[in-house]
């Protein structure tokens, strides 16, 4: 049995003229979470859009040993400072596989987000091993005008084997209270979790989720837009839990027509792409496509028809 | 036998009532995202109806029933004569935040509208003139579910067992409809579902109380939510949602 606790911060250095910067004020490897500063590689669309408006610091989490395996502790806190920015990669594929005695492994994920910072969290894909048992918890709390975009790719079971159990909760809030709180149970002991309701056997599932209260740079909010039409001047979170949503905020055609693949916005800053896909490959080019769609700069695409200023 | 008949028994006669399918509040209109998983050849026979329940009432199920028994409890907290309409509405927005889909939280917000007008007609009560002044786009159809089970004497795990039945009896109803299933084979179906429905009403009644919003239930499930967002595109359907 492992207990691993690493932590990473980041603050906005102070900068003279020039675009401001980004410096990790903290970055304590918990064997075996071992974080590594990197080099910035070519640019992405999602790094692109994190480092909007000040340069992001990359950080890439490493496995130092195989697993989780049943029976671990692991603990993650990433704390990014006011107006800097952070993309968080990892290296590689992370395997569950089961421990000795039948223990699950836990892996806990506590993320702060303070105002007008920005954390895009890019883990790589999870391969939930025959008779693994394991959950994972992450919570995010956005301050004020914080910028949030969080993938994770789970495989139930590796090639021919069927799925262990497997538990992933993600819950966001922001300061306008819980935005997105949902937890995916697959595995033995999740009833009908491959039936035509959940997964439907898919071998694959997936989920982006994007908060950016900020428009797109050169954006005319509302523009276009048939999501946010006639409301200039949004304000971010205009749909507060508890009240009717804007007509028409509901679907974007585009990705809705995609196969396993659905865009759905949560507020009016802030969407979610879920999918789910026979196979990785599969999965992560519909995720990759639907992310592309909300991400790209609007001014890249006037065409477009459902702009979505997030 | 005539059994003792000092304990008070359990309501029976307005649970029945309020779970009947033909409670005018209209949730004959909606299958639960059945139609949506017909239309995709996911869903073909009794089998494949089965899973699917199964995995509703484990996921969607199973977070309506957590709420309905919250609901119903903070709708007893408070005042004699008003609701805690604070801890509900805190309920409302936490299963916003578990209702990722546009399609599915306009669904239930409608339900919950008219379970809401169709209660205050049937039994008006303060919690039910509280619970809509409190939230006036209407509450989620879990959290009008549980307060209305309140007004009718009913407490939570009775609340939460309806939420359950109505999570099972709609989609089945629907598949009978559109599959052309023979209702003797559905109703097999929903027999064999009958002990996880209790176990997850038990599950949702343990925790209607003492834990906080934010700790309640959150089970997912991805393929209703796909389901429902391309069903809200179709220009012709025959249910709802």
């Amino acid at each position: 049995m492992t207990q691993g606790s690493a932590r990473l911060a980041t603050e906005r250095a102070a900068s003279g003229a020039g675009r401001p910067r980004t410096r990790i004020s903290a970055l304590r490897s918990g064997w075996p979470l071992m974080l590594r500063a990197t080099a910035a590689l070519a640019p992405t669309p999602v790094t692109v859009w994190a480092a909007r408006s000040t340069e992001a610091a990359r950080v890439h989490l490493a496995a130092g040993a195989a697993g989780p395996l049943g029976g671990d502790r692991l603990r993650l806190e990433v704390h990014v400072g006011g107006g800097s920015a952070l993309v968080l990669g990892e290296i590689a594929p992370t395997l569950l596989l089961p421990g000795p005695h039948g223990a699950e492994s836990r892996l806990d994920v506590r993320i702060h987000v303070e105002p007008d910072a920005t954390l895009a969290w890019l883990p790589e894909l999870v391969i939930a091993s025959r008779h693994c048992r394991h959950a994972t918890d992450v919570r995010v709390v956005l301050e004020s005008g914080a910028r949030l975009l969080l993938h994770e790719e789970v495989l139930f079971g590796r090639h021919g084997e069927p799925s262990g159990r497997y538990r992933q909760r993600i819950r966001v809030e922001t300061v306008h209270g819980p935005l997105y709180d949902q937890e995916l149970n697959a595995g033995p002991d999740a009833p009908g979790w491959d039936g035509p309701a959940v997964t439907a056997g898919h071998r694959a599932a997936g989920t982006v989720l994007v908060v950016d209260p900020l428009p797109a740079a050169g954006q005319d909010p509302g523009a276009g837009d048939t999501e946010g039409g006639g409301q200039p001047g949004r304000e971010p979170h205009r749909t507060r839990p508890g009240h009717a949503p804007r007509p028409g905020s509901r679907t974007c055609p585009t990705a809705a027509r995609e196969p396993g693949t659905a865009l759905m916005r949560l507020s009016p800053d802030s969407a979610l792409v879920s999918a789910l896909a026979p196979d990785t490959t599969t999965l992560r080019r519909r995720l990759d496509r639907a992310v592309a769609h909300l991400l790209r700069p609007h001014d890249q695409d006037p065409a477009a028809p459902e702009p979505l200023g997030v | 036998m005539s059994g003792n008949r000092s304990a008070p028994a359990a309501p029976t006669a307005a649970l029945l009532m309020l779970a009947d399918g033909r409670f005018p509040a209209g949730g004959h209109a909606h299958s639960g995202g059945l139609e949506a998983a017909v239309a995709a050849g996911r869903v073909v026979d009794t089998t494949t109806l089965e899973a699917f329940l199964r995995g509703r009432a484990a996921t969607s199920g199973a977070t309506a029933a957590a709420f309905a028994a919250a609901a119903c409890t903070a709708a007893g907290s408070g005042s004699a004569k008003t609701a805690d309409t604070g801890r509900t509405a805190e309920l409302d927005t936490e299963y916003e935040a578990r209702t990722p889909a546009p399609a599915l939280r306009a669904a239930s917000r409608k339900l919950g509208r008219q379970l809401l007008r169709a209660a205050r007609t049937i039994r008006p009560a303060p919690a039910l003139d509280a619970l809509a002044a409190a939230l006036p786009a209407g509450p989620h159809q879990p959290v009008a579910l549980g307060t209305v089970a309140h007004t009718l004497g009913l407490g939570p795990h009775a609340a939460a067992a309806a939420a359950l039945h109505d999570a099972v009896t709609g989609p089945a109803t629907a598949a009978v409809r559109l599959l052309g299933l023979d209702p003797f084979a559905v109703h097999a179906v929903l027999a064999r579902l009958a002990p996880e429905l209790d176990r997850l009403a038990d599950a949702a009644d343990a925790h209607a109380a003492g834990t906080p919003a934010h700790a309640l239930a959150a089970p997912a499930a991805p393929l209703l939510d796909i389901f429902a967002e391309h069903h809200a595109t179709w220009e012709v359907r025959l249910f709802a949602s």
